[in-house]
């Protein structure tokens, strides 16, 4: 029974650790705030222990703990929503979670997708998923996918470009 | 505002473009791309759709993953707590029980719908059930009973003048 425990223990931690960088960042595009993010990673990951017995197919393993991260970071924003009423805004840390490079104009456009559609943007290009991995991760189909990639990049474009019309001027 | 001609270059360009923003790429033909060049609402649209996916792919890689490691630390010593206080311990602000029980699986959706379905069927019967009890004893409370004085003055005209009007058709 100890071993079995210790077996299941290892191969949570090793698919864990090796996915913990792509759903950091996928969280980061989701909430728009690293302090956020790291909290849901760290929630997602105890979530995923607990239910680590219901992955039959280990193959699915990534696509999983996407579903747990989301979920999760979809709770994570509407208790920060809750608490804050002045809505979603990004927290630039002055702790070192940023990089000079980091977009931030493009991560608080991100902002203004609906938290489906934003999820839809991060797995695209920050996990470099496909298409139907995308609607394997977010269980719906994949022309649903296609049009909420359309209308975010439609929407991100204008957001995008109001935002540096609002710079020039 | 773009002037085009529907299946001229330009409409072709578009396409290309709305492509690219569902697969996330965009690599127009030799001639299209000659015609980028030349034509300037084509080539801004296509810098600009450029542009957000080059942004789009090299912001993960510019986000800093210090947070990373200890959020993995934290998630692998509460799960190896659990193990080591095997059947007593519990994750952290987790009832003992829980932890206790990792095999603990969601319930089956049938057996919920199926519990909101006798649900509904209960509410049903209840209610079919207690306007049947009360049209009883509505029944009960009038029959045999002559109407009043006052319902009778309504009646009587109509009663009279339908009475007129079926006895021809007899």
């Amino acid at each position: 029974m100890a071993r079995t425990d210790t077996a299941r223990r290892e191969a949570f931690a090793a698919l864990f650790s090796q996915m913990a960088p792509r759903l950091y960042r996928t969280a980061v595009g989701i909430l728009g705030n690293p302090h956020d993010a790291a909290d849901a990673l760290q929630e997602a990951g105890l979530k995923a222990f607990r239910y680590f017995d219901s992955l039959t197919d280990p193959v699915a393993g990534p696509a999983w703990l996407n579903r747990i991260l989301i979920n999760t970071c979809y709770d994570v924003g509407r208790r920060r929503s809750r608490a804050i009423p002045t809505g979603l805004g990004i927290v630039e840390s002055p702790g070192g979670y940023t990089t000079p490079e980091t977009d931030w104009a493009l991560l608080v456009a991100l902002q203004v997708l609906s938290p489906e559609q934003r999820t839809t943007v991060v797995l695209r290009f920050f996990q470099d998923l496909t298409i139907p991995q995308i609607a394997q991760v977010m269980a719906v189909p994949e022309g649903t996918v296609k049009s909420r990639l359309h209308a975010s990049m439609a929407k991100l474009r204008a957001a995008l470009t109001s935002s540096e019309k609002e710079g020039v001027q | 505002m773009r002037p085009y001609v529907i299946g001229g270059a330009c409409d072709r360009v578009r396409r290309w473009v709305d492509a690219a923003m569902i697969e996330g790429e965009l690599s127009l033909p030799a001639a299209l791309a000659a015609h980028v060049v030349r034509c300037p609402h084509c080539s801004a649209e296509v810098r600009e759709v450029e542009t957000l996916l080059q942004r789009l792919r090299s912001l993960p890689a510019s986000l800093d993953l210090s947070p990373v490691p200890a959020a993995v630390d934290r998630v692998l010593q509460a799960t190896a707590a659990s193990l080591t206080a095997s059947h007593g311990a519990a994750f952290a602000g987790e009832p003992a029980t829980a932890a206790a029980s990792p095999k603990r699986r969601r319930e089956p959706q049938w057996r919920w719908v199926l519990r909101q379905v006798a649900a509904v069927a209960a509410v049903i019967l209840i209610a079919a059930g207690g306007l049947t009890l009360v049209s009883f004893g509505i029944h009960g409370a009038v029959k045999g009973s002559e109407p009043g004085r006052i319902v009778e003055r309504w009646i009587s005209p109509l009663r009279d003048w339908t009475q007129a009007l079926f006895e021809n058709v007899r």
